[in-house]
């Protein structure tokens, strides 16, 4: 080969690896719940822009407190901005862990990447290469994006009290960028791990219970930040005192020593921290980057030459249970059970819808955890008795988790597949959106009382356990019945269409339902639980305004037959001007 | 009988289809052939009462599918051309959602799916998603869905999509059996001489017009050829198909 050609090859590389990389970079968030065309970086933006706003305002609000504390309260300066350094380092990390799990699935080739891929001339070195490009792509923008506006704004406010603002500025940034880094990498590692090792159904559900259980964990840690920060501050003023102890063990603080580091603070425990930190993240880095090169090898491997599912995989139990149990509903209903079975196989094997509902069980679980505790505060014999916080918890969870399922039933799940549901019509809307509505009904009210109930029954009885129960089952019912208000069609069916919510409008009112819902009804419910009859003539009269709500629900209807498309905007909005009349 | 009557479909501003023709007899089997583009799936969405015609109507026994089109689309049984399915159901589940969508009584259901399952020779994948099946085993799913409640019209649009040779051979037959049972079928494919074995009538688009409407016999007479091939690349096929696989060879070679 000449020297021109072999230039030539190399150039042509070159534009292939760039090629490669912008193409991995966009498989990271293809995903069928967006409707074509939306700009999905910006999405993933705001997105983390949403978890990571308060931080944003985090600054202003410390500003205040820091020229009140220098001026009367000195001592307690440096232990202050410890803890508001380690709120933000939690906040940055929660948006690394959350877009790594859900780019989860865009991270490693799929079937259809391994045989697409493995048959062009290029070398496997540059594909994974341009795939770990790709992933520091993803890396890079979220430390830009959590370490630029708030370091500079918190660096411009603490550097005044602590080694000057360039230092603070660089120190802020710096740090929230290994953060993220080590979050990402770990979740990339642990990603890894477990698909190089995974075989069989039963370990991939697993690992997706995993993600859903991490997502719920991740949104902990921003609402019970405060909690969390006490708990890390008390840890490092105990080894500021007495050298040792846990301190070392909590990443947190690895990246708050990194920042008083760089800020120029004395004290050989930052010095310690700023060195695990670095050491930590840069090993987990590492051991990510090789287990992901070992993994891609295996998959691919495994992609080519074996079935991604086996065929004769087993029958799932809760799948021959639930329809056993559901016979007799099938005889009687036939369209309404079709459809509830088809939802609730729809929710239960999208990974990414039960992402995104486990965002709401996540709020869920951190409003009801905050109940609980006010509960614990009180000294757990307090929980013997049906309390208003107490009964709250199951609200709480199924008013979270019904407002989550109705969102998701609009996002669509292979929408071109919908073509059997039109070929089947038989102008049964109603058994239809019967069917979609047992199903809110059960993925709402299913879990918390499944869970809830031998709970309450240890803890109240079992006739106090199962009149919350039915009073639980009763509201949830209600609470269905108004969400798929004029519904008019079959869950995840539909091309998306975001913004009908109107939350930034509405939020006032959604706050009131809600906190009526949760607390209002709880309190209601300890009132109605030592008055049996009157107890008996709520649940009827909740049970009849599910039937009101139902039946004018349906009057209301728009069509006689199921929707596929998006609902036409109403005249006022449009103002009609599409209108040919 | 199923009547097709001067069946037009503009997308947009474009012509997909322009007074397209044909009636078909109870026991008959209409095959409707044509190139890329020529309008044989518009024409498939439209009788299946997927899609609404521009202008034009179809007819069933003399009332227009319009008039009651959930009573129509209750006889059609349909294999799409495209096989869009939710993949993460297994084939029993979505042989069921079908066959529930479509009101059949559970047992009798339960059956059916239990018999087509095991004369597709499928029955071992019954507990996997569909995203593990090939693709032939895909259209042994579709095929059973488009069959579960005995309609009356059945439309195939390239139904031998990734089917290995043994069930080709038990479409074919299938689909005669279906025509013995006083069925409506009509077969769209682009597999000519499958077409001519298969069925007794043929329609030939080309450009979103009728070209030729006839039994396939008495259409070879008229045609003066030996085959539907001959007939099809006499009205049809514009270009020279030598020259053009030439032409290939060299863009291949540029």
């Amino acid at each position: 080969m000449t020297a021109p050609d072999s230039a030539r090859v190399r150039s042509a590389a070159d534009g292939r690896g760039s090629l490669l990389v912008r193409m991995f970079f966009s498989r990271l968030f293809e995903s069928e719940l967006m409707p074509p065309g939306l700009p999905q970086v910006r999405l993933l933006i705001w997105s983390a822009a949403l978890i990571y706003g308060p931080g944003l305002f985090l600054p202003v609000k410390m500003w205040g407190a820091y020229v009140y504390l220098a001026r009367w309260r000195p001592e307690l300066l440096q232990p202050t901005i410890w803890g508001d350094k380690l709120q933000l380092l939690l906040l940055a990390m929660v948006p690394a862990g959350l877009i790594s799990l859900v780019i989860w699935d865009g991270v490693f080739p799929d079937r259809r990447d391994a045989h697409i891929m493995s048959v062009l001339p290029i070398a496997n070195r540059l594909i994974v290469v341009a795939r770990l490009a790709a992933l520091g792509l993803v890396l890079g923008l979220i430390t830009l994006l959590v370490g630029v506006p708030v370091g500079m704004l918190y660096g411009t406010v603490v550097g005044q009290y602590q080694g000057g603002v360039l230092a603070a500025v660089a120190g802020n940034f710096l740090s929230a960028g290994l953060a993220t880094a080590f979050v990402f990498c770990s979740v990339l590692a642990v990603q890894s791990v477990l698909l190089a090792v995974a075989r069989g159904r039963w370990v991939h559900r697993l690992i997706v219970w995993g993600q859903f259980t991490a997502v719920i964990l991740l949104l902990q840690m921003v609402i019970f930040r405060d909690v969390m920060v006490r708990a890390l501050r008390s840890l490092l003023e105990a080894s500021i005192a007495q050298p040792g102890g846990l301190v070392t063990w909590a990443p947190p603080l690895w990246f708050l020593g990194f920042s008083e580091v760089i800020a120029g603070s004395p004290g050989d425990v930052f010095r310690l921290l700023a060195w695990r930190g670095i050491w930590v993240t840069a090993s987990v880095a590492a051991v990510a980057i090789l287990l992901y090169v070992v993994t891609y090898h295996r998959l691919v491997h495994r992609a080519l030459e074996t079935q991604d599912v086996p065929l004769a995989a087993a029958p799932s139990l809760i799948g021959r249970l639930g329809g056993q149990l559901a016979r007799p509903f099938a005889a009687a209903r036939p369209i309404a059970y079709g459809v509830l079975a088809f939802v609730m196989a729809s929710f239960a094997r999208s990974r990414q819808h039960r992402l995104l509902y486990g965002i709401y069980i996540g709020v869920g679980c951190a409003i009801a955890l905050a109940g609980l505790l006010r509960v614990a505060a009180m000294g757990w014999t307090a929980a013997t008795s049906p309390t208003a916080p107490l009964l709250s918890v199951s609200l709480v969870l199924t008013f979270l988790a019904a407002v989550g399922a109705r969102v998701l039933f609009a996002l669509p799940m292979e929408p071109a597949a919908n073509w059997v549901f039109r070929l089947t019509e038989r102008a049964t809307v109603r058994s239809h959106v019967a069917g979609a509505r047992l199903a809110l009904l059960l993925i709402a009210a299913g879990p918390p009382i499944a869970l809830l109930l031998p709970v309450s029954i240890a803890l109240w009885g079992p006739r106090l356990a199962a009149a919350h129960a039915i009073y639980v089952l009763a509201l949830a019912w209600l609470l269905a019945e108004s969400l798929m208000w004029r519904f008019g069609r079959v869950p995840f069916t539909c091309p998306y269409v975001p913004g009908k919510a109107n939350v930034r409008l509405l939020w006032p009112l959604y706050l009131t339902l809600f906190t009526t819902y949760a607390y209002t009804m709880a309190e209601l419910e300890l009132w109605l639980l030592s008055r049996p009859g009157m107890f008996a003539a709520s649940i009827a009269f909740i049970g009849a305004a599910a039937l009101v709500v139902s039946f004018a629900s349906a009057r209301a209807g728009r069509a006689d037959l199921l929707l596929f498309e998006p609902e036409p905007e109403e005249e006022a909005t449009t103002l009609a001007l599409s209108s040919p009349s | 009988m199923l009547e097709a009557l001067r069946l037009t479909k503009y997308y947009g501003a474009l012509p997909a289809i322009r007074d397209v023709s044909f009636a078909i007899q109870p026991g008959r089997i209409l095959g409707l052939l044509g190139r890329n583009g020529s309008g044989k799936s518009t024409t498939v969405k439209i009788v299946t009462g997927l899609i609404q015609p521009s202008g034009g109507s179809v007819r069933l026994d003399g009332a227009s599918i319009d008039a009651d089109p959930i009573a129509y689309k209750a006889q059609v049984g349909y294999v799409p051309e495209e096989a869009h399915l939710y993949q993460y159901l297994t084939g029993p589940e979505y042989l069921s959602l079908v066959g529930r969508l479509r009101g059949l009584p559970a047992g009798r259901l339960d059956e059916k799916i239990e018999a087509f399952l095991k004369l597709w020779g499928i029955e071992d994948a019954r507990y996997a998603p569909m995203s593990a099946y090939s693709k032939g085993m895909r259209q042994k799913v579709l095929l059973s869905a488009a069959l579960l409640h005995d309609p009356r019209v059945v439309v195939f649009d390239e139904p031998n999509s990734g089917l290995d040779v043994t069930a080709s051979l038990v479409l074919r037959s299938l689909v005669k059996a279906l025509a013995r049972e006083s069925k409506l079928v009509i077969y769209s494919s682009h597999l000519l001489e499958t077409v001519e074995a298969v069925c007794t009538n043929v329609v030939i688009l080309h450009e979103g017009r009728v070209v030729a409407h006839d039994d396939v016999s008495r259409l070879r007479d008229l045609m003066k050829m030996p085959s539907l091939e001959g007939v099809f690349r006499a009205l049809v096929i514009e270009t020279d198909v030598d020259r053009t696989a030439e032409d290939l060879v060299g863009a291949m070679r540029i």
